[in-house]
């Protein structure tokens, strides 16, 4: 099928479609081309579902489907038509829809419900967030992080426990506690409780009990009650003159066969079941469970006799094989015993942080899940929800579905049933790889892919397509593919691929692992021979022996990025011009390593840029800021104030610190404010702290953290003194972090309730929350026209992305090591439950009747790790590298640099590279180091506003007069004045009563009057004149006055009357004014 | 053209945009021409902030001096109106629907607030509408069968049940405040005697159109709406062409190939996108540093966006920009809120430790000498941590010297004025102020603006709420109290500037010389989207309400607006965040693509930073401090030295200055508690049985278990968890019997434990260096002979490593402390399914050479050998703020 065909079938509205995709092959162009196709078919944008895996993803297909719909508003015309064409439409389809093309953006812009694209988790927040009064989930939050309620559900938990230390929960948990201990018991009831929906719907959607799941596992393992192994082993007919056979036997036989002889005896007199058991498994098998050897020899057959041997082969054999079959059932028992506990115990732990969620009414992201397939799959409230939502959706689009879980899919099918019989069903368009499923951890599966394709071709006579081109990998990347893929029996379905880009050069290659030369062993030993060898620390730093392999590669790493930058060949976008550093992605399986590449990098001047989630609280600058928040809320720790001291911001030196630890007041803060005060005053950096410090310590518990950080941010002068000291390479991180620190007091529990205690116990739970909710680093502004930053990766984290150069480091490492203390699961795709729910403990516990479902799930994660390669190399356009260490010991395994270097031998590299080497170009300097944003010119700041004194409140004087002229002002108008102050009103009567006033009171005495006339003299000043007369001869302009006013006043009032006459008589133009004050005592004083 | 009394008011459609408050006002003067009658009307703007411009408007139309109309806002204008209406107060409303959902005990309770503040939304609206539900239930449920196109199943018919009878439990009684107002509205009207304008922000909604028809009954009633379609302006119609105004409009291509006379926005309107949320704020400082340079003061900070603004602002009073507050706070965000929060933690925790210091600490708790009261704070920290107390308050009292209980004695107190029994909602506040009385914060809160503000605050609802007589528990009633909190206002007036922070809508209409708008992104900048119980557009239309479509108008002239009425508009959002994209507003993405396609400009422009001051670069070296022989210490003791030889900066941080980090409460056993219990376990066994001689097993396992239940006896009552360890312990028992034995029959007999020893060693300036250490345990053979042992929870395996590796000197450092007679000294590993040792190889050779290496240390640290930073388990290592590695280069 040609690539325009299979564009045309895949974006074709009225189709249903899967397409499985390779790397590079431009999946998000697909998708967001179809959307497009969709609105332009006349699909209402609210009709439109499309789900992809993270918020991310679905953001930049927003971005990406709005640039598309901009360029289409305002393209020219042939533009246009063949921007349509690209996307399968004929010129007859392409021209009759252009003028809808015209306006679809702001036909999306305006759609109401809006077109939805979002990830599983978005869409079930909305599921929910429609879900019907009745369902009882109004109300409820998503919780902020799973860890804390975890803690409470433990502590919940113990509470039950101790309430109850002879219920089946505590003997449970103690019993768990003895056998695999702490730590791990925590694990395993932990793991239990994040497979909860997988839990749930085992037990048939909470049809069945924890009893019932404990019978069906009974049956599983086929284990009866405990004792059961033992009892049918005594109960094998003819074992007692087996046993005395044997016996027998072993005594006439070697010395050592006597010895075993006895001590069977000896046991099988025993009382106890067990010890006789014991006894008689010691006889047959060794220590490790092997069965003992037993052969045929010529000085056995002298001592026994021919048929005496023969008899003492034969029984061994039985009597080992029984024994090896009574063990094997034995630790069926144990396993089940053990899986008894923990779900036991499990299943009160989640009951308890169910009644806690329940409670605060939080949910977590599982709960999401869940609550989304309880709603859906019941078919009272499924129809209504759709319909409450309104989200009667005819376009489904499902993104990286390789990544979809069993619980998912078994919600999105239940979505789709709930469409019903009579109406039209919707058009799905899957599409993913399941050479890229990388989630196992998170219970994606990607043989789910293949059966919703399948259920799909069934139920909505889908079409399946398939892409093997990639627009982004360079021919030599993709023979590495080919070679290293297709001989992969575990890498089911893998077709070859093709590039697209004929003619761009690239390369692979495998480097020399470090630490592999040789005499690297014999150093190595940490361990001293003989005493002389003692190490003076004061001049020779400790020996890390683990890191010196990866400081040898790390280096290899900076070295060789070195050459590349400004000099290799990048080809972008049709340019050839030289590698800068943000052309390079450095990938890693495992975080826990990166602190070596990252020094390597520093030490080199590289500029770097380590996404790592979660790291923000673990670096300096953020650890320095706390100590300095914990000190102000705990002006005892000393150790916070000395760690303060000595961050960038006070640089105070150990000459300094040494002051302070020979002072003897009490603290340090005491000593440090008697430095700074005593006679002869402290360094310049110890006084500068003091001040500071002081002046911190006045606000810390009235200001809101933010602005106290503020505070200190601007009178220290943080980020300038970090840029002072930090190396040129970090500060960009640097400056970040310290701008993410102040971002997080902004953000803190949105704002509510703020303390700095509050803030700083919450930054200490979030250091020691895991990734997920541990803040991230700062993100380092985009610089513009510099070379930018390596990045630094893992493979999860780069999904998604691309680069011209992609290393991947620590590639010798094996693959990680099977589960332990796990869930243990069967959920095969297409069925709506797990058959089998169990937990995985030590590897020695595994048992026979599981095997099987061990044997998958390490083809699954063979599987996975095969997939995260495929995904690593498929990230380079060009270059790729693997590197990594020698193994310690015979690392077996197959490691990344194994199966690479394996392949580049059968493409038949002898060197352990493959492509051309890469062109050089002369070397430029501008893309050598990141610059600074070209400064836009910054003014300098002019200072504007003033603080109200708080006292600016009128006096008890003032007030009485304000009340003076509304009971002035209402009494004339006739308005009521119920309520106003009575003394006032009192007052504002008696003027009106004066008969020497009426003229100014009595609407019959007058021609007309106003309040409070408000007037705009000719300079634009505003007035208000509190009454104004017209009694026929001329126009009064009377001020109310409540006070005795002095001279000095008057004088003033003179001026103020002046000029409201002046306006008067120039808005009445020719009549007479006059003005007067009105003295609450009723005197009229006449002025002017 | 002045309307009639008696008759309709009159609709006046002005052109809208920068001149449309002068356009009202040359029509007022039209109307009016009389002066005096200019005086004998009155006018209703939609802010009083306008006053201003309406009245330059006037002085600039008449061309001299001029008469203005008493001005007023229309809730002002009701104030007086509403004051008299009887009405049930929000609080007793929204409780008394609570009240009525939960005795039907439809739902858990859990979910109740939330949905009475659905509903109550809902019905104010249907209210404001002049709308209802109809009177059936079964009528309402089949519209809103209809309105879902869904046959009434059962789901449906219980939403309709309950909307309908909490529609008419809300209906009895007093009306609401929304009701309150219509009434209070027509009594408004029937007062009314001069003739009334009114500048209306936007098309009058249903209530003003009904409140305005009611008025003309009365008084001539003129009504001035803007309307952008009428524009003339040139920038009103560039806006226009990217905006239209009509409903159903062409595609933007054609409209702006039919656009005349638009104008390029190039110096009007400028959009940045920013990569963080310090950009965003940053952006706005340099935008606004640039206006003020520029003479321009009446600034508008439009906040969409939060966060964003209140770093803004931060930033802008560095400058000494102060930032009139028009937004105000949660009340519930304030720092007198969290004393209230913090106070009601302690209770519904029991004292959860830093819940009460968390009390203590607040500004607002005084009453006392300052530096006493930290002082005691600092006190009862440490004897939380001394006692690993997590919680209890009277566990804490009864531990507290004078200068705690000094803190301690109110809360204890206030804590009995605050009984936790179900009550009435204004029993619970008047408990509240009660407990805040004794708790003695009463006069800085009321010194405090926020405060005082909630204490108003909590009085008002008590008043109000005294009739209410259904019962809260103390969670429900904190509950309600958070939910109070955060709907509350606070709006401090400390400052008085022309640069304001404003909503959008309260921007309406007003001038500015600059504004920003922060935050004109999606989510931040997004019409008004009230999602009360029916969001559904249909069942909106149905119920005659307004859909989302007008909140989107009405967002979109107010952008339009904003840019018309100022000299200068910049927006700003942040384009990343959490490393996701943030998109423009849609609205701004329309302009941005139509000002591109009429002048090739779209308007983005680069967000500016603000310069940090060039630094020189003095990288910070890796320290190595010196000392003078005087400042070194001359004593060491083992774990001393390991650090000295760990890393010499830990050490000169540790044992010089004497640093250390602060006890905290554990609030859990951690590791080094199991060993030290398992010690005190041992010994306390090995004082019964200093040899086990012929004790039977059995007698020996039960003895020790004894003593482990007694050790562990109270952590296991505190915390059940705590099993875990005590099991782990257990397990170990009869391993460790076994291995004890086998240590007899080889001679080795119990002889003492915790054992501190000293040693004098001497330098070679002649100077004293004492060496101490504690020795777990100590053994001896017949001959006299001594073996130092030393109890680890680890596997033998890990010991043997450790006890071969040079740099670790405990097991020297014992057998040194014991002298020539030790003949032994080992780890005993208690982790493994056996218990066994792990001795230290060549034992006299190896403590010889750690002597003499550490007689060399001290003559170096005494000639001033530097102490530098170099030690290799930095990950763990509590020093690491003062050595600063991370930044070595
Ligand atoms: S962090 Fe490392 S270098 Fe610094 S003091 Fe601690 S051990 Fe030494």
């Amino acid at each position: 099928m040609t690539h325009q065909e299979r564009n045309r079938r895949a974006l074709d509205p009225a189709r249903s479609v899967v397409v499985e995709a390779c790397a590079g092959s431009g999946k998000t162009w697909l998708l967001v081309s179809r959307l497009l196709r969709l609105l332009l078919a006349g699909v209402r944008p609210g009709e439109i579902l499309a789900i992809t895996y993270t918020r991310k993803a679905a953001r930049e297909i927003e971005e990406r489907l709005r640039l598309w719909l901009r360029q289409l508003a305002v393209l020219r015309e042939e533009e246009a038509l063949d921007f349509l064409a690209e996307r399968g439409l004929s010129s007859a389809e392409a021209r009759a829809l252009l003028p809808r093309a015209q306006g679809l953006l702001e036909a999306v812009f305006a759609a109401d419900p809006p077109i939805t694209i979002t990830t599983f988790h978005g869409w079930f927040a909305r599921i929910l967030g429609g879900a019907p009064l009745a369902s009882g989930l109004a109300g409820y939050r998503l919780a902020d992080a799973e860890g804390p309620l975890l803690e409470e559900a433990w502590a919940r938990f113990a509470r039950e426990c101790a309430r109850k230390p002879e219920g089946t929960p505590a003997r449970a948990l103690i019993r768990l506690f003895g056998e695999v201990g702490q730590l791990r018991t925590r694990v395993l009831l932990q793991s239990f409780v994040s497979r909860r929906a997988e839990w749930h719907a085992y037990l048939h959607d909470g049809a069945a009990t924890l009893e019932d799941a404990l019978s069906q596992l009974r049956r599983d393992l086929e284990v009866g009650a405990p004792g059961d192994a033992i009892a049918a082993f005594f109960a094998l007919p003819g074992l007692d003159e087996d046993l005395e056979g044997y016996t027998s036997l072993l005594e006439a036989n070697t010395e050592s066969d006597r010895r075993r002889a006895s001590a069977l005896r000896a046991g099988w007199a025993h009382g106890d079941g067990d010890v006789r058991f014991a006894a008689i498994r010691d006889a047959v098998l060794t220590k490790t469970g092997e069965p003992r050897v037993c052969k045929a020899s010529a000085a056995q057959a002298r001592r026994l006799g021919g048929e005496g041997e023969l008899r003492l082969l034969a029984l061994h054999g039985r009597l080992t094989e029984c024994v090896q079959d009574a063990c094997a059932n034995r630790l069926e028992e144990h396993i089940f015993a053990l899986n008894q506990d923990i779900l036991t115990a499990a299943c009160a732990l989640l009951e308890a942080l169910d009644a806690h969620k329940r409670e605060r009414r939080v949910m977590d992201f599982t709960d999401l899940e869940w609550h989304a397939d309880r709603l859906l799959s019941d078919p009272e409230q499924a129809p209504f929800l759709q319909a409450r939502l309104d989200a009667r959706y005819r376009q489904i689009l499902l993104d990286e579905f390789q990544d979809t879980n069993p619980l998912q899919w078994r919600i999105l099918v239940a979505w789709l049933d709930a469409y019903g019989e009579d109406g039209t069903p919707p058009r799905v368009f899957l599409v993913g790889d399941p050479k890229q499923s990388i989630y196992r951890f998170r219970r994606a599966d990607y043989r789910i892919f293949m059966h919703a394709a399948g259920w799909l071709v069934e139920r909505f006579g889908a079409e399946r397509l398939a892409n093997d081109r990639t627009f982004r990998n360079a021919p030599v990347v993709v023979d590495v593919v080919n070679a290293l893929f297709g001989k992969e029996t575990a890498f089911v379905g893998f077709r070859p691929q093709e590039s697209v880009r004929k003619g761009l050069p690239g390369r692979v290659e495998v480097l020399p692992l470090a630490g592999d030369g040789p005499g690297e062993e014999a150093e190595s030993s940490p361990v001293m021979d003989g005493p002389e060898a003692l190490r003076d620390p004061l001049t020779t730093p400790p020996r890390e022996e683990d890191n010196l392999k990866r400081r040898e590669e790390a280096r290899l790493l900076a070295g060789r990025i070195g050459e590349m930058v400004g000099r290799w060949a990048i080809h972008d976008q049709g340019d050839v011009r030289p590698a800068r550093y943000g052309d390079i992605l450095i990938l890693t399986r495992r975080r826990g390593i990166l602190p070596e590449y990252e020094q390597a990098l520093r030490d080199a001047g590289i500029p770097y840029l380590s996404v790592s989630r979660g790291g923000l609280l673990k670096t300096l600058e953020a650890a320095d800021l706390a100590a300095l928040l914990r000190w102000l809320a705990s002006p005892g720790d000393d150790l916070s104030l000395a760690h303060a001291l000595r961050a960038p911001f006070f640089r105070v030196s150990d000459e300094d610190l040494l002051e302070l630890a020979g002072r003897n007041e009490e603290t340090w803060w005491l000593r440090l404010q008697a430095l700074a005060e005593g006679e002869e005053k402290g360094s310049q950096a110890l006084n500068r702290a003091a001040r500071l410090l002081a002046g911190w310590r006045e606000q810390a518990a009235r200001l809101p953290v933010h602005d106290l950080l503020d505070r200190i941010y601007n009178e220290a002068d943080v980020v300038a003194r970090y840029e002072a000291v930090v190396p040129p390479a970090m500060m960009a991180g640097v400056r970040a972090n310290l701008e993410a620190f102040i971002g997080l007091s902004l953000n803190q529990d949105g704002g509510r309730y703020p303390s700095l205690p509050r803030f700083i116990d919450e930054l200490a739970r979030l250091d020691g929350a895991g990734d997920e909710e541990a803040p991230d680093e700062g993100v380092i502004a985009a610089e513009g026209a510099d070379g930018g930053r390596v990045r630094i990766m893992t493979i999860h984290g780069a999904k998604g992305l691309e680069a011209p150069i992609v290393w991947l480091i620590d590639g010798r490492h094996a693959s990680a090591r099977s589960d332990v203390d796990q869930v243990l699961l069967d959920w095969q795709p297409g069925e709506s439950r797990p058959r089998h729910f169990s937990m995985i403990t030590r590897k020695d516990e595994r048992g026979r009747h599981r095997e099987v479902l061990f044997a998958a799930e390490e083809r699954a994660r063979e599987r996975e790790d095969l997939n995260l390669l495929y995904v690593a190399i498929t990230r380079a356009a060009q270059y790729f590298f693997v590197s990594g260490i020698a193994p310690g010991r015979e690392g077996g395994g197959s490691s990344p640099w194994q199966r690479i270097g394996a392949a580049l031998e059968a493409l038949g590299a002898t060197d352990g590279s493959w492509g051309s080497l890469p062109l050089v170009l002369e070397r430029t300097e501008e893309v050598m180091a990141p610059g600074r944003v070209a400064p836009v010119e910054v003014c300098q700041p002019v200072a504007i506003g003033r603080y109200r004194q708080l006292d600016e409140a009128e006096g008890e004087g003032a007030a009485f007069g304000t009340a003076f002229h509304l009971c002035l002002e209402r009494l004339t108008e006739g308005l009521d004045v119920d309520g106003l102050e009575p003394r006032a009103l009192e007052v504002a009567r008696s003027l009106l009563d004066r008969p020497d006033l009426a003229v100014f009171f009595d609407p019959s005495r007058h021609v007309w009057s106003g309040n409070e006339v408000e007037f705009i003299d000719e300079a634009g000043r505003v007035g208000r004149i509190d009454r104004l007369v017209d009694d026929g001869d001329s126009l009064w302009v009377l001020d109310y006055k409540t006070g005795d006013p002095d001279e000095i006043l008057m004088d003033a009032y003179r001026a103020q009357l002046g000029r409201y006459r002046r306006v008067v008589s120039a808005l009445w133009p020719g009549r007479t004014v006059r003005s007067a004050l009105l003295m609450a005592s009723g005197e009229l004083r006449e002025l002017g | 053209m002045a309307a009639v009394s008696g008759g309709e008011p009159v609709y006046i459609a002005l052109r809208s945009g920068g001149d449309f408050v002068s356009a009202c006002a040359e029509a007022l003067l039209k109307a009016e021409p009389d002066t005096t009658c200019r005086s004998k009307v009155s006018l209703i703007l939609p802010n009083l902030l306008l006053a201003r411009d309406f009245r330059m408007a006037m002085a600039a139309r008449a061309g001299g001096p001029v008469l203005v109309p008493p001005m007023q806002t229309l809730p002002a204008a009701l104030a007086p109106w509403l004051v008299r209406q009887a009405q049930m107060a929000g609080s007793r409303r929204l409780l008394g629907l609570y009240q009525a959902l939960k005795d039907r005990q439809w739902l858990d309770e859990g979910s109740l607030w939330g949905i009475c503040e659905e509903l109550i939304a809902l019905f104010d609206e249907l209210t404001l509408h002049g709308l209802g539900l109809p009177g059936s239930e079964d009528q309402f449920r089949e519209q809103l069968a209809a309105a879902y196109q869904l046959k009434a199943d059962e789901p449906l018919r219980f939403e309709a049940r309950l909307v309908h009878a909490l529609w008419l439990a809300d209906g009895q009684g007093l009306p609401s405040r929304a009701a309150a107002r219509l009434l209070a509205g027509s009594d408004w009207a029937c007062s009314l005697t001069r003739p009334l304008y009114v500048i209306a922000e936007g098309a009058p909604g249903p209530f003003e159109r009904r409140l305005f028809h009611a008025c003309a009954e009365k008084v001539p009633v003129t009504v001035f709406v803007p309307d952008r379609s009428l524009a003339v302006d040139p920038v009103m119609l560039t806006l226009n062409a990217a905006w239209p105004a009509s409903l159903d409009p062409a595609p933007l291509a054609r409209r702006l190939v039919s656009v005349s006379d638009a104008v390029a926005l190039t110096s009007r309107v400028a959009l940045m996108a920013t990569q963080s949320l310090e950009q965003q704020a940053e952006a706005v400082v340099v935008c606004v540093r640039r206006w003020l340079a520029a003479g321009r003061q009446r600034i508008a900070l439009v906040a969409a966006d939060r966060v964003a603004a209140r770093r803004a602002r931060a930033l802008l009073e560095r400058d000494g920009v102060l930032v009139e507050d028009e937004t105000g706070w949660k009340l519930s965000t304030t720092r007198a809120a969290s004393l209230v929060d913090a106070w009601l933690e302690v209770l519904a925790s029991d004292g959860y430790h830093r819940d009460v210091l968390d009390l203590l600490k607040s500004p607002f708790m005084g009453g006392q000498d300052e530096t006493e009261r930290e002082a005691g704070i600092e006190a009862l920290a440490a004897l939380y941590a001394r006692h690993d107390l997590a919680s209890g308050l009277e566990a804490a009292a009864a531990l507290a010297d004078a200068s705690i209980t000094r803190c301690l004695a109110p809360v204890l107190q206030a804590r009995d004025a605050l009984p936790r029994s179900a009550a009435s909602p204004s029993l619970w506040l008047q408990r509240l102020a009660d407990s805040l009385t004794v708790l003695g914060v009463m006069p800085l809160l009321q010194a405090d603006g926020a405060g005082a503000e909630l204490l108003a605050w909590m009085e008002t609802r008590r008043s109000e709420l005294a009739e209410e007589r259904g019962c809260l528990d103390f969670f429900e009633w904190r509950d309600w109290l958070n939910r109070e909190l955060e709907s509350a206002m606070y709006r401090p007036r400390t400052v008085e500037s022309p640069v304001v922070m404003t909503h959008l809508a309260a921007a309406r209409l007003r001038r500015f010389e600059a504004a920003v708008v922060i935050g004109a992104d999606v989510d931040n900048l997004a019409p008004e989207d009230k999602r009360p119980v029916f969001a559904h557009e249909a069942v909106r239309a149905e119920l005659g309400l307004p859909g989302r479509a007008d909140a989107r108008s009405r967002l979109v002239d107010d952008l339009a607006s904003l840019i018309a009425f100022s000299d200068e508009v910049v927006f700003v959002w942040q384009h990343l965040r959490d490393g996701e994209i943030l998109l423009p507003n849609d609205s701004i993405e329309l302009l941005s693509l139509a000002h591109k396609e009429l002048f090739n400009d779209d308007l983005m422009r680069p967000a500016p930073r603000l310069p940090v001051r060039p630094p020189d670069q003095e990288f910070q070296d890796i320290p190595a401090p010196s000392l003078t022989s005087a400042q070194v210490p001359g004593r060491i003791s083992a774990s001393a030295l390991a650090s000295l030889i760990g890393c010499p900066y830990q050490y000169f941080a540790r044992h010089v200055l004497g640093l250390g980090e602060s006890e905290e409460v554990s609030e859990a056993l951690e590791k080094s508690d199991y060993g030290q219990m398992i010690h005190s376990v041992l010994q306390a066994f090995h004082g019964r049985f200093p040899r086990l001689g012929n004790q039977s097993d059995e007698v020996l396992v039960a003895a020790l278990e004894e003593e482990s239940r007694r050790v562990f006896g109270p952590a296991l009552a505190r915390n059940f968890l705590e099993h875990a360890w005590f099991s782990r312990w257990m397990v170990r028992v009869a391993a460790y019997i076994e291995w004890q034995r086998s240590r007899e029959s080889d001679g080795w007999f119990f002889a003492a434990a915790e054992l501190k020893r000293e040693r004098e060693l001497i330098l070679s300036d002649g100077s004293a260096l004492r060496l101490y250490g504690r020795l777990d345990r100590l053994d001896r053979q017949e001959d006299g002979r001594a073996a130092v042992l030393d109890y680890k929870s680890r596997s033998l395996r890990s010991l043997q490593i450790q006890a071969r590796n040079p740099d670790d000197v405990q097991l020297a450092v014992y057998a040194l402390l014991q002298g020539g007679e030790t003949a032994e000294a080992a780890y005993v590993a208690l982790d493994d399914e056996t218990v066994g040792t792990a001795p230290l190889a060549d034992l006299a050779v190896s403590a010889a050479a750690q002597q003499s290496r550490l007689l060399a240390l001290f003559d170096a640290l005494r000639g001033g050998a530097p102490l530098p930073a170099n030690g290799s388990a930095c990950a763990h290592c509590e020093m690491r703020g003062l050595c600063r590695k991370d930044f070595h280069p």
